[in-house]
């Protein structure tokens, strides 16, 4: 530990400021002034995580970092890896323009009041995400697991109308049962074993497997904390809360929402497995087995539901289910090289998703804020980025090459390949059928966004949209006062088990959303035919990114076995 | 790094296509000189390079050792590229004319354009991974061509023809994964890629089945029975895509991605005499029956030509199927017979729909008088199609019936049956047109009925005539061409 090198302390500096950033926002009450705090907490931890990925990837090396002094069993560590350093990085990267091309809309959809509150919890939630990330204690990691569940809740319900406010509180509901679970798996475990530090947990579990003790616990608390995360990652049948959720937030939340907090929870689960529990017991106790069942259900019916939407951003959102149904059949395929597509597909999904969200609300803003594909014919015409940067997102997502969605689908055929005989066939056929659904709900998308004009039905983007506008406040005001009761009871329950600090924070910002009913939200009443420079330069870094991954996979993908190695 | 210039004819009529999206002409003359410029140029450029850069591999994008984007040029692309090469200026003259009448011509000629450089990618994949973008960029570029008109017919239509078509590419994509842990590269080599036998040893049973993925994967483009049926609804696109994309290009794309996995990836010798071949050629030998009889049924023009290139396809696949260099050779020349020989039966319906808006069989009495260019162009076309010497298309019947005699493989009897069944079949779905067109009933007062009808002009006739002219002066001198596809089959070019 003397002769640290200074790089090491990153991850706990850029946990730190994410925090300190948030918290400074308050003081100024204003939302440009907490955005600029907010896009120069993302840059600078962005820059020192990469700078740290550089040098673990250039040494491959990972190491613990103890925070304050607590000794085993209750520690308080960080470990970093290649991978943890990668997948941090890339959340920043995808945050910060994640936030840069849904500006406009946040500055039209979230009250004025609240919007600086709307950037605290951006800081939260990518505070929680480095912790998820880099937490070595799975004590911290079920804390910020709450810290993130919150933040979470509060962009979506940013946006400040009904459809918002059930969506939030379905969403709150499910997001409580996951990390419930969970809670009560480590429960459970440390009472079998007194440790909560993963290094710790994993030699005792281990040799209780094999002397077989505790044997039916022991997969209790394997099944319900790994339950727990998929439930607030989505996986499929513990979905519903998504499309809701992420159809109805302003595009930057969607974006992130989909891009990146459904990973963060994979991530942490990816780190259970690999440090706690190990793969092989996993795998023996038919945990990956079940993920694996899970995922290729999710694969294929939340496809099914994408093609029934006739809403992009709920089409989109079930898309997402798909997607994850994608990682964790690769997490089930007990194989080295499946886990690695599956983390790689971590990475192409964060930087198509998110794109494919952002266009979809551009295209929305220049259609009469309606997210309806007949609103939307011809919507390319009018914001052309975002119309060339849904195609680029369908095809990726459809998975040809030269796109990022392509290398994973490489790696889950090669995983496919080399396992059992049971998987093989399962993952083959799955894959080709996913493959085609992708493109049965992607293309038509596309080419009913570029529509000429001169086409049979065209809407122009008129002034007929603007009726929707007032059905949905009165809609508004019948859901505020049941979320305000649920979500002060819900808050009661986390300031007496969690956190304090986090919790009040959360709460207060939570509460200073859902109080605002005397500022309609204005949508529906100016159209927006320009794109702004941040839009623009959004799609730009999105599209040559998704390029970028899906031609240079090859040093990626070292680095992601390198981190899965270290893990 | 001469090689450098393939991507020419891959990317340059792309990027010329994606600019007339932008571009956007008023004035459809200035277009039409755009769009031929471009599309001459194009043509002159692939056939240039495909005579000079023939085996200098150009690697556009290296994603590891073995997988890579890389163009080439050998043989069997020359073929294919050729036959595309020279049909697209055709059609593009064509369509000019025809396209006059459906709108949106901007956008027409635009994905037409692109995918054109996309079918020449396909062309000079150099391996799997290569085809396999192509082909599924394929799709991509040709859906908003054949959901052109955009009401529900055409959506439903563009629908059926992205999920059978990107499933069969799916499907192809798994026997593309199984060849890369098994064979010892993925470029394609005559004779194929399993060669490292402790590889493959125990797992030859995955591998025929990888095999029939490929099969009746890449045969949805080519309308294998039960993937056949995206063909006829697409008929609703404007003809000149039905015509080039729909009885050349695309369909041909698909044949062409079959022989590259019999020949040059799984190779003929690892699969001939397995379970596998027999599975393939049955079906081939069914769908060419198959197609046939639906034609029959069909009182829809288009549709029954579409119908009857199902069956022309599988004549292909029967030929292919056979593994031998003779069947091959049968496969290849009925390749480029058919191509110049359907492309003209669907101008020709495309130009009685232009001229008189009739779509139906019944509708054409009396036709041989009032469009007489028209209909003898369409008697012609279907003579060398049904195989009358010395028209094309004998030709190549008779090379694929001699390979599967020659090959001893029982299947292949059945399958010389359903040549001659089909043989008859498709001589009486064609035949009833011509007999309508120029022996009307007696009742039919025809000169009232064909008052207006009369022959489309020089933009929609010459393509016509020309290739009937090329048709029966290749049909008794086809020499050169099969030539040239020994050579490849042999291995040799």
């Amino acid at each position: 530990m003397h002769e640290m090198p200074f790089v090491y302390n990153f991850p706990f500096f850029s946990i730190l400021l994410t925090l300190v950033g948030g918290m400074a926002m308050p003081f100024f009450r204003n939302g440009k002034v907490a955005q600029k705090i907010n896009i120069g907490v993302i840059i600078a931890t962005g820059v020192m995580n990469f700078i740290l990925l550089i040098q673990l990837a250039t040494t491959g090396e990972s190491f613990t970092y103890m925070m304050g002094h607590f000794p085993a069993p209750w520690g308080n560590e960080i470990k970093a890896g290649p991978l943890e350093a990668l997948m941090a990085t890339m959340f920043c990267f995808v945050m910060g323009f994640s936030l840069l091309g849904g500006l406009i809309n946040i500055y039209e959809d979230v009250p004025k009041k609240k919007q600086y509150l709307y950037f605290l919890m951006m800081n939260l939630l990518l505070c929680s995400m480095l912790a998820l990330i880099y937490t070595n204690d799975t004590f911290t990691g079920y804390v910020f697991i709450e810290i993130n569940t919150l933040a979470a809740c509060a962009i979506v319900m940013s946006k400040d109308s009904g459809e918002t406010i059930v969506a939030t509180i379905r969403y709150l509901i499910m997001s409580l049962l996951g990390s419930g679970l969970f809670l009560m798996g480590l429960a459970m475990l440390y009472n079998m074993t007194g440790h909560l530090l993963m290094e710790s947990l994993q030699p005792v579990i281990v040799q209780m497997a094999d002397t077989g003790k505790y044997f039916l616990p022991l997969t209790a608390v394997m099944a319900i904390t790994t339950l727990g995360l998929s439930v607030k990652s989505a996986l499929y049948p513990f979905h519903s809360w998504l499309p809701n959720a992420h159809g109805s937030a302003t595009s930057s939340s969607s974006a992130i929402l989909s891009g990146l907090v459904l990973k963060g929870y994979i991530i942490l689960l990816i780190k259970m497995m690999y440090r706690v529990y190990t793969p092989e017991l996993m795998a023996k106790l038919h945990i990956t087995d079940a993920m694996f069942v899970l995922g290729i259900l999710g694969m294929i019916l939340g496809s099914v539901k994408a093609l029934r939407e006739r809403h992009i951003k709920r089409m989109t959102a079930y898309s997402s289910v798909a997607q994850i149904g994608y990682i964790f059949m690769g997490l089930g395929l007990n194989s080295e090289i499946g886990a690695m597509a599956a983390v790689f597909h971590i990475m192409s999904h964060a930087v198509t998703k998110p794109m494919l969200f952002l266009a979809a609300g551009g295209l929305a803003n220049v259609s009469g804020h309606s997210y309806e594909f007949k609103d939307l014919r011809g919507a390319a015409h009018r914001n052309k980025f975002a119309g060339v940067a849904f195609v680029i997102g369908a095809l990726s997502m459809i998975g040809i090459p030269l796109f990022a969605g392509f290398p994973p689908k490489l790696f889950f055929y090669t995983g496919a390949i080399q396992s059992d005989m049971f998987r093989l066939p399962v993952v083959l056929i799955a894959l080709a059928i996913s493959t085609a659904l992708n493109a049965l709900y992607y293309l038509p998308v596309c080419i009913n966004i570029w529509r000429t004009k001169d086409e049979p039905g065209h809407h122009g983007h008129g002034d007929e949209h603007d009726s929707h506008g007032h059905g949905d406040e009165h809609a508004d005001h019948g859901a505020h006062g049941g979320a305000e009761v649920l979500t002060s009871h819900v808050h009661d329950e986390e300031e007496g088990a969690v956190h304090g600090g986090a919790a009040a924070v959360a709460d207060t910002a939570a509460a200073a959303f859902t109080q605002n009913k005397s500022e309609a939200a204005e949508h529906g009443e100016h159209h927006n035919t320009r794109t702004t420079f941040g839009f623009r330069a959004s799609m730009v870094v999105f599209i040559a990114t998704n390029f970028a991954l899906g031609i240079a996979y090859g040093p990626m993908m070292e680095v992601i076995k390198k981190g899965l190695e270290l893990l | 790094m001469a090689s450098i210039l393939l991507l020419i004819p891959v990317f340059f009529p792309i990027a010329m296509g994606l600019a007339l999206l932008g571009l956007n002409f008023k004035e459809r003359r200035a277009r039409q000189i755009y769009v031929a410029t471009v599309v001459i140029a194009n043509m002159i450029a692939s056939i240039v390079l495909m005579l000079t850069l023939k085996g200098k591999p150009f690697t556009l994008v290296r994603f590891t050792d073995t997988i890579s984007i890389t163009l080439k040029v050998d043989g069997l692309s020359m073929v294919f590229g050729m036959i595309v090469s020279i049909l697209w200026v055709v059609a593009t003259f064509y369509s000019f004319e025809y396209m006059k009448h459906e709108g949106k011509e901007n956008k027409f000629f635009a994905f037409f354009t692109m995918s054109f450089g996309v079918v020449c990618g396909i062309a000079f994949s150099a391996n799997l991974i290569t085809m396999y973008l192509f082909y599924e960029l394929l799709t991509v570029a040709t859906l908003p061509l054949v959901m052109h008109a955009m009401d529900k017919r055409a959506s439903s239509a563009g629908k059926k023809y992205v999920a059978f078509s990107i499933t069969g590419a799916s499907f192809g994509f798994i026997s593309i994964m199984l060849l890369m842990n098994f064979g010892v590269s993925l470029d394609f080599v005559y004779g194929g890629i399993l060669t490292d036998m402790a590889r493959i040893a125990g797992h030859e049973q995955l591998l025929l089945i990888g095999f029939l993925c490929a099969f009746f994967g890449f045969g949805v483009k080519a309308a294998i029975f039960p993937f056949y049926n995206w063909l006829p609804s697409a008929g609703v696109a404007p003809t000149p895509v039905s015509a080039l994309l729909h009885a050349v290009a695309v369909v041909n794309a698909g044949i062409f991605a079959i022989t590259r996995v019999i020949y040059f990836s799984f190779g003929a010798d690892f699969l001939r005499g397995t379970w596998a071949q027999y599975v393939v050629i049955i079906a081939a030998s069914f769908t060419i029956v198959f197609g046939s009889s639906m034609a029959l049924r069909e009182n829809h023009i288009k549709r029954r030509l579409a119908y009857s290139t199902v069956s022309n396809l599988s004549y292909m696949l029967f030929s292919l199927c056979i593994m031998t260099p003779e069947g091959m050779v049968g496969g290849l020349s009925h390749m480029l017979f058919h191509s110049v020989l359907k492309i003209t039966l669907f101008f020709v319906a495309g130009a009685i729909i232009y001229k008189t808006g009739r779509e139906y069989v019944d509708q054409l009495e009396g036709f041989g008088r009032s469009m007489p260019l028209t209909m003898i162009s369409f008697t012609i076309c279907s003579m060398g199609l049904i195989g009358i010497p010395p028209l094309m298309g004998i030709t190549s019947k008779w090379l694929m019936g001699k390979a599967a005699v020659e090959s001893h493989f029982v299947p292949a009897y059945i399958g010389v049956a359903a040549l001659i069944v089909s043989a008859l079949l498709t001589t009486i779905y064609l035949f009833e047109i011509i007999i309508k067109a120029y022996f009307p009933g007696k009742d039919t007062d025809v000169k009232e009925l064909n008052k207006d009808v009369k022959d489309p002009n020089g933009y929609m006739t010459i393509p016509m005539i020309g290739l009937t002219a090329f048709s029966v002066f290749f049909g008794i001198w086809p020499d050169p061409f099969i030539n040239v596809f020994q050579m490849i089959a042999g291995g040799l070019f």
